[in-house]
């Protein structure tokens, strides 16, 4: 067969791309969980009808902790701003990506006088194991599970899924106990730092 | 066989190689990772080609080669060899790797007969600008780090898990050739300088 070379090459690339995409190989993935994340394919971005807003008070809570303790929302009232990260479930794909980053990010936090709640519907085995493979330390922040009654607190939110895990969901939530910033985000993807960053910037102004 | 019939054949024979990767899924073995060098190393294959933002930092641009603004592809530095990193900022196996990574930098850097050959580049993939800044910051990563927040590199490249180092042999003039591909992390920055330091050339094995 006779083929302009440049033709070659895009039969050739045409292949390895085939061969990639059909492999439902996602590109850029922490090696840390690799053979370990469930696919989940493509989701409705959002699932849940919202029911809190900006100026709202966050509603309280208790969940326990990875580490053993009882955590209430009410324990920081006066004394932090509050971030909490609400991910879908352990396991999967862009979860598993996200708190990792936040791992690295504590003087971000710090810099705000904030502390970061991370909250899934998953049991305290699984959530201990999952965030294991974070950090060869453990993380710096609390890990909550939401576990029983199941997603009582996403629920609360209004951001439990039908499936019954929660969305991809921000909340920062400042020392009276206001929420500041909501970002339900698309459960596909993972929230970039820097809307983070800035939402946090927000508290510094009251 | 032509050349360029030869060099679609070779690239057919990495898609092959591909193909049992993403069956096995087993690519992050060591044993894979020696496969795939070495029919790298054997082969010439071309790094695929994607675009980067020149540098506005002056020093990361002298350390490049680069001048003025726009785009770069990897084959225009100027060096002998690059060694492409590609991770994320939310890669907890590239956070750890972070301080091996600089060390093989210092490594280069402290040897006259290497600094002006070898020059170092991360990807952050599907990161944003800020969160490839933070990881820099964070890491004191010494190499200029470029986002590809849409991960169009990383696509490129099919780079499929972070961190992933590549060697590229270079010319500076637009040849960019990939003779190393480990997917995955090193122990040891003295053993990974002289991996690449064999396979490349630059040193005999």
């Amino acid at each position: 067969m006779r083929l302009p070379s440049s033709c070659w090459k895009c039969v050739a690339c045409a292949v390895i791309t085939a061969i990639m995409l059909s492999s439902g190989a996602a590109y850029g993935q922490s090696a840390a969980f690799k053979d370990n994340i469930y696919p989940v394919g493509k989701l409705a971005p959002r699932d849940s009808r919202p029911i809190l807003k900006v100026g709202d008070t966050a509603p309280d809570f208790t969940l326990p902790s990875i580490e053993g303790k009882k955590v209430s929302l009410h324990d920081y009232r006066g004394m932090k701003n509050i971030v909490i990260s609400f991910v879908p479930a352990a396991w999967t794909p862009v979860c598993s990506d996200q708190w990792p980053g936040y791992n690295v990010s504590k003087k971000l936090f710090e810099k705000h006088d904030a502390i970061l709640l991370g909250i899934t519907v998953d049991n305290i085995p699984t959530l201990y194991a999952w965030t294991r493979q974070m950090s060869p330390d453990k993380l710096w922040f609390p890990v909550l599970s939401d576990f029983y009654p199941h997603g009582a607190v996403a629920a609360k939110y209004g951001i439990l899924r039908s499936s019954g895990e929660s969305e991809r969901a921000l909340f920062v939530i400042d020392k009276k106990g206001t929420i500041r910033y909501i970002d339900i985000h698309d459960i596909n993807k993972r929230p970039r730092l820097e809307d983070l960053a800035r939402a946090l910037e927000l508290l510094d102004k009251q | 066989m032509n050349k360029d019939k030869r060099r679609g054949l070779t690239l057919l024979i990495v898609a092959a190689a591909l193909f049992t990767f993403a069956l096995t899924g087993h690519e992050g073995t060591p044993a894979f990772a020696q496969t795939v060098q070495k029919l790298y190393s054997d082969t010439k294959v071309t790094l695929p080609a994607f675009d980067l933002p020149i540098p506005q930092d002056q020093s990361e641009k002298d350390y490049l080669g680069l001048s003025g603004k726009g785009t770069f592809k990897v084959g225009q530095i100027k060096a002998q060899v690059v060694i492409v990193e590609v991770f994320s900022f939310y890669c907890p196996y590239c956070q750890v790797q972070a301080p091996l990574v600089s060390e093989v930098y210092q490594k280069i850097q402290g040897r006259p007969d290497l600094k002006e050959k070898i020059k170092m580049i991360g990807i952050a993939a599907t990161n944003s600008a800020f969160e490839a800044k933070s990881f820099k910051e964070t890491y004191h990563v010494p190499f200029p780090v470029f986002p590809d927040e849409e991960g169009d590199a990383a696509v490129a490249l099919g780079v499929k898990y972070t961190p992933t180092f590549i060697g590229v042999r270079v010319d500076g003039k637009g040849s960019q050739e990939q003779f190393y591909w480990l997917p995955g992390v090193f122990k040891d920055s003295t053993r990974f300088l002289e991996e690449i330091l064999k396979t490349s050339g630059l040193e005999q094995g």
